[in-house]
């Protein structure tokens, strides 16, 4: 922070007026180097799934959108600046039992507060200035947070979602509305390839580009058209169906049949990582172990956020084309009724 | 009364002419007067000051000020003085601060660390004759703990009853016209460079009424240099 901004703060708050020097700041904010990290962070470097990250990135959202207009939210937006850039740089927002992306990073270079002080969890384990007893006790309080963090965050709303999914649809892999739909493009194309091998003159003709007769020829030509663009749909939005589907079906069964396992889970991590930085303690030894030794949550937990999606969405809309499916069918339909006619009229 | 004392190469005849001259001598005063030889002298020529002197002498453990007191009990009536400066009154006193600025002089500084000022002023009567003064001066000398420099040139003000900051020799008591010229461009830089190692003023505002204003900028500021060094 620099002196000058200091000075002028402190006539700010005894009546002066900065409104001259503030001009000048609300630009120096937004285009000053910490403000420059912080994109350059969110941009190179791959977005947490972790639940002080996105903390940071609303704070820093937030910020992005104060209005500097006096020298005092000058210098806090650019403190808290500081803060959120450290937090990022430092990876402060790291909870071990629960990283997707941060899975060979090291337990030891996670950064914790000691005596006041912020410290890497490492060096916590070997320092000899303090006794075991009080490295034990900050140690437990740090894994019962990021516990706390998981179970409030993530266990308790899916057990609530799973108790009470008001929201959340029953889905079919393949509904019988499209079975029966297909069985119907299926018949239609049947009688389609009938034309083509049958030996009458008219489908013989308008297939060859013979247009002698071209109140039937035409309309046969677009309807042969309009069979295969039908098809072609038909085909795409089943694919995109069994996408979205199977993906919220596989969620589904993940969560709402595994929850009770997903809490035990986390039950068994957090023991676990507790037990390995315990024994370090005890025996002076260095922590080695990787994060993605206790983080084990992260597929149940994108598969939470892409269920909670849908539960706040309260659909899981799939069959966004089948609307353009049903006009192709009554197209072919009408085309279907129109040579029923014509033959029956005219040949 | 047959005394002689004798301090370098000056002999006083009383301890009312010793205790004038104490100020001008302070360590060896303090040699003398912790002397056995003395205090045998002492407890023979007047019984009730060298009463007084043992008791200083349980409870005073810093130098400065044993001497300071010590002088007031051969001599109550007399000016302020301390290590070879006098004061004919408190107000020269909170002058003398003033016209330092925002140098310290570190024997005033010991004035009011030892709370002699006020001790002073108990002895004058003062804190009798103008007790919501006198107040004023115990309530800064309990603060000097907490902030040493803001509270020497608070000390300042008060003694001289003055509301009027100083820079580059001209006095200032409006707060507009003071910052119109520290900010302007050619000072801001070297001003702000040293405002908050010299608290000088911090201790006007406070004195002007800006105590409310000081406190938050002290915690802002703390807690956002305390988010720039992690």
């Amino acid at each position: 922070m620099k002196k000058e901004d200091k000075l002028l703060f402190l006539s700010e708050l005894v009546g002066y007026d900065t409104s001259s020097f503030v001009e000048t700041k609300k630009d120096e904010f937004l285009s000053n180097g910490v403000m420059v990290d912080i994109e350059k962070i969110l941009h190179e470097e791959k977005r947490s799934t972790a639940f002080k990250y996105q903390m940071l990135l609303s704070e820093y959202e937030e910020l992005k959108k104060t209005d500097i207009d006096s020298m005092e939210k000058f210098i806090i937006s650019t403190g808290k600046a500081n803060n959120i850039l450290s937090s990022f740089k430092n990876k402060k927002y790291l909870n071990p039992l629960f990283s997707s992306y941060e899975g060979d990073y090291l337990l030891s270079n996670i950064t914790v507060i000691f005596d006041g002080k912020e410290i890497f969890l490492g060096d916590i384990v070997l320092k000899e200035d303090y006794s075991d007893s009080y490295k034990i006790d900050c140690v437990k309080q740090y894994v019962i947070n990021w516990y706390r963090e998981i179970k409030d965050n993530f266990i308790f709303p899916l057990e609530k979602m799973v108790v009470y999914p008001k929201n959340l649809p029953k889905r079919k892999l393949i509904p019988n509305a499209k079975i029966i739909y297909g069985i119907v493009l299926l018949i239609v194309n049947a009688t389609l390839l009938y034309t083509f091998v049958s030996n009458d003159v008219h489908f013989y003709n308008a297939l060859h580009n013979d247009f002698s007769d071209p109140y039937f020829s035409i309309p046969y030509i677009i309807y042969c058209y309009l069979v295969f663009a039908c098809d072609l749909l038909f085909i795409y939005s089943l694919l995109r169906r069994y996408m979205y589907v199977k993906r919220y079906l596989e969620g589904h069964d993940l969560l709402f049949k595994n929850s009770y396992i997903i809490s035990k889970k986390l039950d068994v991590s957090s023991a676990r990582l507790y037990k390995d930085i315990l024994n370090c303690i005890v025996n002076k030894t260095e922590l080695t172990s990787e994060i993605s030794k206790y983080s084990k949550l992260g597929l149940e937990y994108k598969a939470y956020l892409y269920m909670k999606s849908i539960d706040e969405k309260k659909s899981l809309r799939v069959d966004t084309l089948f609307a353009y499916e049903i006009v192709f069918l009554q197209l072919i339909f009408i085309f279907l009724i129109y040579f029923i006619f014509y033959i029956v009229l005219f040949l | 009364m047959s005394v002689i004392i004798k301090i370098k190469d000056q002999d006083y005849f009383s301890f009312e002419e010793f205790a004038k001259n104490i100020y001008m001598y302070p360590d060896e005063s303090y040699k003398l007067i912790n002397s056995r030889k003395f205090l045998l002298m002492l407890k023979k020529e007047n019984e009730a000051m060298y009463n007084s002197i043992i008791e200083l002498r349980k409870s005073e453990i810093q130098e400065g000020a044993f001497i300071f007191k010590a002088q007031y009990v051969f001599c109550p009536l007399m000016e302020l003085k301390y290590y070879k400066v006098k004061y004919f009154t408190p107000e020269e006193l909170g002058k003398r601060i003033l016209n330092g600025a925002p140098r310290i002089d570190i024997y005033i500084q010991e004035l009011i660390k030892y709370k002699l000022i006020s001790y002073y002023m108990k002895l004058q009567g003062l804190d009798k004759l103008e007790p919501g003064f006198y107040k004023k001066i115990i309530d800064l000398e309990e603060s000097f703990s907490y902030n040493e420099i803001r509270t020497y040139f608070k000390m300042g003000f008060i003694l001289s009853k003055s509301k009027e900051i100083v820079y580059r020799r001209r006095k200032y008591s409006d707060v507009k016209a003071f910052f119109d010229v520290i900010l302007s461009p050619a000072i801001i830089t070297s001003f702000a460079s040293d405002f908050e190692k010299d608290q000088y003023l911090f201790a006007w505002l406070e004195i002007l009424g800006y105590e409310k204003e000081i406190i938050k900028f002290d915690a802002i500021i703390s807690s956002v240099e305390e988010w720039e060094e992690k």
